[in-house]
């Protein structure tokens, strides 16, 4: 339909090119390149800021990653790199440890961080943290981090956060394209600040201080009482799914899909995985999926500990004594493990005498 | 919902218009209407359901007492009229004073009388304060007969037509009804959805790109304002960065709504018309949330105006008693009650009260300027032009008035304002604290007001197709110094699917709440 005889092409085409060209224009925009260490940037001054300290331990700090923790906050918390790597030397078996975990579930940014990880060092064992529920949906964090070619091409697209997470790219990509060009200009560095990363906390299990200004005292012990009363209060808040099981059966599935491609990476890479369940306090025990993790890998079940309110820092972190019982145990369990590797000749046999710096950077 | 979000822009706003014109093309055009009311109540429970009833109970009173209305005045009943007005005026006023005022006035008093009397927290309805005025306007002119038979389905999505319903414009009966009675009502007209998508984008830029830019640097210099050290400088720099993210914010908040008002091809009434290139405060004020002042001229200044003035001339007024009584009276409490119906608290009271200062200064310097050209008349001179330099200064005035109010309007109480202001007036030093404004903020700034000054705005952008109910009462005011308007040939389609995509993609910055929706 003409539109006063002067143009030719209708308004209803018109409405469809508006629309085409918004859509190239999100396309062109989400395929400018980025500067990967910039982009494990964006999430430096979050809760999130474990994921960037993961990327410089795994590009830029020499030493090598024998065993890798990947989780949330109840294995970043309740899980001491120092004392693995410190339990495991006492027992013959000098590995060097690191706690890869970020804040928040969601196991498609465990996975990014685990692509990080083979790609730059070679670790014999990865840790994976498993819950009592499997957790339903993507991290909030993948979208700033992951390439964008893993953003745009998920193992499933039905995924719940894929949407949300694929139209972040055009936005993302410029903000990125242009802090490559010129650094300066959002605040992302270009260049390893070797000071910089020394200062930062890598130990979560001693107290500390989040990017929001809270400060966790992992030395605090409260009554039963009180971890109870936590944990009603997190329970009257916590997310359900209002999608009819139909459909969350195929947009709910991130932890399958991504735990999936976590042990593909492993197998791949000849690295054993150990799934660790550290349980909340007062909270059922049992493992949702307990047979599918046990097909991938070891499972290191501390449920035992739900029980003793005297290990909680909160209803759903381990405090430091609650860590440094979890860890030893994890020691004990990779020792295990790597029992069998290093009988058939692993790498293993040659012990990593740097294991303890990530005690030195931690303190 | 919000608008700025994608759940709105890629699930509800899609599924309305198809459900919209699908319902309208085989069910007809009553079946749009009722589809697209009802969508508009879902639009209006998403963020707090526990709102719908009274939003519900305000559409069902409000049609129940403007049908009674008009039946007395159709039966030449006035005085049954004006007892149902009456009723309706106090429900509805006391239904947003209970919500709006009552903790403020409970805690006024307690405060005064030293009482330990508390009210719980009440927790104030989103858009009560638009809804409220539209269902008062609507009553107002059921009682004066220019609304006469209303029926319930036009006055549902009259009342509920989501484009307009969380932050207005408030519109009126008369301008919306006709085009809902129009037979191209819920007719797929694609030219409709082109202009109705292109102000939008223009709109959910403004939002995304500008204002919440600018709120990134205005939200800081506002924290716990009395707390900080404050000069000149760090003042100015929080004024005008404010009262730039204020004006982005509600202008691109009312373009978003015409845009989806002409996509469902309603238009609606301006509420922007380059406000902040006003050169004196009345003419401000008469560009500034036009909707929101016209309700306030029509139902309360003029109403108080005019017995005023017939009052004080009865009484022999005349100068400045005159001035006082006729218009300085009805100027004040207007203002104060623009600044109240933003909020109850004491900053909203002292807004009011200087803009009304402001006002009246601007109309008794109006007035002296008339008597000076009029003496120049009897001396056979000609009147005496502003010339260019003197009307820049009357431009940078204008906007130094409204951007120290807005700092009032912005601040969290009395002190924060006064820590503001004082610093604004010069009184803890032009430069003490150091404070220098980032090279980013100043470059944001410098190309907001750019913008502002010299590009049309969005109704002058999309003038060739009338993009407002009362475009042509503005069509030739105020044209900019650089002139663009936009056509659906190449360039504009570009244009738009550009701004589009960058407006969307800014999004994701995170998603801020309109600042008119605290009101």
């Amino acid at each position: 339909m003409a539109a006063g005889g002067r143009h030719r092409i209708g308004w209803g085409l018109r409405f469809a090119a508006i629309l085409g060209v918004a859509v190239l224009g999100a396309i062109a925009a989400a395929t400018l390149p980025d500067h990967p260490y910039q982009r494990w940037q964006l999430v430096e001054d979050t809760l999130y800021a474990n994921a960037t300290w993961s990327y410089e331990r795994l590009h830029f700090d020499p030493r090598p990653v024998d065993v890798a923790i990947l989780g949330a906050s109840r294995t970043l918390m309740g899980l001491s790199a120092p004392r693995i790597a410190a339990t495991l030397s006492a027992a013959g078996t000098p590995l060097a440890v690191a706690n890869l975990s970020v804040i928040e579930d969601g196991r498609n940014l465990q996975w990014a961080i685990a692509d990080e990880l083979f790609r730059t060092k070679r670790p014999r064992v990865v840790v994976v943290m498993i819950n009592e529920t499997v957790h339903r949906w993507g991290h909030p964090g993948f979208r700033y981090v992951a390439p964008a070619a893993a953003v745009a091409a998920p193992p499933d697209p039905l995924l719940h956060n894929s949407p949300t997470d694929l139209i972040f790219l055009p936005y993302r990509q410029p903000m990125l394209f242009a802090a490559a060009a010129a650094p300066g200009l959002v605040g992302l560095r270009d260049r390893f600040d070797p000071v910089r990363y020394a200062a930062k906390t890598s130990d979560y299990s001693v107290s500390h201080t989040l990017a929001d200004g809270k400060h966790i005292d992992m030395d605090r012990v409260v009554s039963a009482d009180e971890l109870r009363a936590e944990a009603a209060a997190f329970a009257r808040i916590r997310h359900r799914s209002s999608l009819p099981s139909w459909l969350a059966a195929r947009t709910d599935v991130d932890d399958a899909v991504y735990t999936d491609a976590i042990a593909r990476l492993a197998k791949a890479n000849g690295a054993r995985l150990v799934f660790v369940f550290l349980p909340e306090f007062g909270q059922p025990t049992t493992i949702a999926s307990r047979a599918r993790y046990a097909r991938l890998g070891r499972i290191a079940d501390f449920g035992d500990l739900a029980t003793n309110p005297a290990l909680f820092q909160s209803f759903a972190h381990l405090n430091h004594r609650g860590a440094l019982i979890a860890s030893d145990r994890l020691a004990a369990t990779v020792t295990q493990v790597l029992g069998g590797a290093r009988a058939a000749g692993d790498r293993i046999a040659a012990p990593n005498t740097a294991m303890t710096s990530d005690t030195a950077a931690a303190r | 919902m919000l608008f700025n979000s994608f759940v709105f822009i890629f699930g509800f706003l899609p599924a309305a218009l198809i459900a919209f014109y699908a319902s309208g093309r085989w069910f007809g055009a009553r079946a749009a209407a009722v589809v697209l009311s009802l969508a508009s109540l879902v639009f209006y429970a998403w963020w707090r359901p526990r709102d719908l009833p009274i939003l519900l109970f305000a559409i069902v009173f409000n049609y129940v007492l403007g049908v009674l209305i008009q039946r007395a005045r159709a039966g030449e009943r006035m005085r049954a009229a004006r007892t149902w007005l009456i009723f309706g005026l106090v429900v509805d006023l006391g239904l947003l004073g209970y919500y709006k005022y009552a903790n403020f006035v409970v805690d006024n008093v307690a405060a005064a009388t030293g009482s330990d009397f508390t009210l719980h927290h009440i927790i104030l309805p989103l858009a009560i304060s638009f809804f409220t005025f539209q269902k008062i306007a609507y009553l107002v002119d059921s009682s004066r007969g220019i609304v006469r038979g209303t029926g319930p389905v036009e006055f549902g999505l009259f009342a509920a037509f989501f484009p307009q319903l969380l932050a207005g414009p408030i519109v009126h009966y008369s301008e919306i009804i006709p085009q809902l009675r129009s037979p191209l009502f819920a007719r797929l007209q694609w030219r409709d959805l082109v202009i109705g998508v292109v102000i939008f984008a223009i709109g959910l830029a403004k939002k995304t790109i500008a204002a919440d830019t600018l709120a990134s640097y205005a939200n800081p210099l506002f924290l716990h304002a009395a707390n900080q050290d404050w000069d000149t400088t760090r003042a100015w720099t929080a004024a005008v960065t404010y009262t730039l993210q204020l004006y982005t914010d509600f202008s691109g908040y009312s373009d978003m709504a015409i845009g989806l008002g002409r996509m469902f091809g309603v238009k609606l009434p301006l509420n922007f018309h380059s406000p902040l290139r006003a050169a004196s405060i009345i003419d401000y004020w008469r560009r500034w949330h036009m909707t929101l002042q016209r309700f306030l001229l029509a139902y309360v200044y003029q109403p108080l105006a005019l017995p005023l003035n017939r009052w004080s001339a009865a009484r022999g007024f005349t100068g400045w008693s005159g001035f006082a009584a006729g218009v300085g009276l009805p100027t004040v409490i207007t203002f104060v009650l623009i600044g109240v119906w933003h909020g109850a608290g004491w900053t909203f009271v002292v807004f009011g009260v200087l803009h009304a200062v402001y006002v009246l200064v601007n109309e008794a310097w109006r007035e002296r300027r008339k008597q000076a050209n009029r003496r120049r008349r009897k001396a056979k001179l000609p009147p005496r032009d502003l010339g260019r330099w003197e009307i820049a200064g009357y431009h940078l005035l204008t906007l130094a008035c409204v951007a120290f109010a807005n700092v009032v309007f912005r601040a969290t109480g009395l002190a924060d304002a006064g820590a503001i202001t004082g610093a604004m007036a010069g009184l803890r030093g032009l430069a003490v604290t150091g404070y220098t404004p980032p090279a980013a903020l100043v470059a944001l700034v410098a190309a907001t007001v750019a913008v502002v000054a010299l590009l049309p705005n969005t109704q002058q952008i999309m003038a060739a197709y009338r993009p407002a109910v009362n475009f042509g009462d503005w069509a030739g005011v105020n044209l900019p110094p650089l002139r663009w308007q936009w056509r659906p040939d190449t360039r504009g389609i570009v244009f738009a699917g550009v701004v589009l995509f960058a407006a969307v993609m800014f999004i994701q910055r995170g998603q801020a709440v309109f600042l008119y929706f605290n009101f």
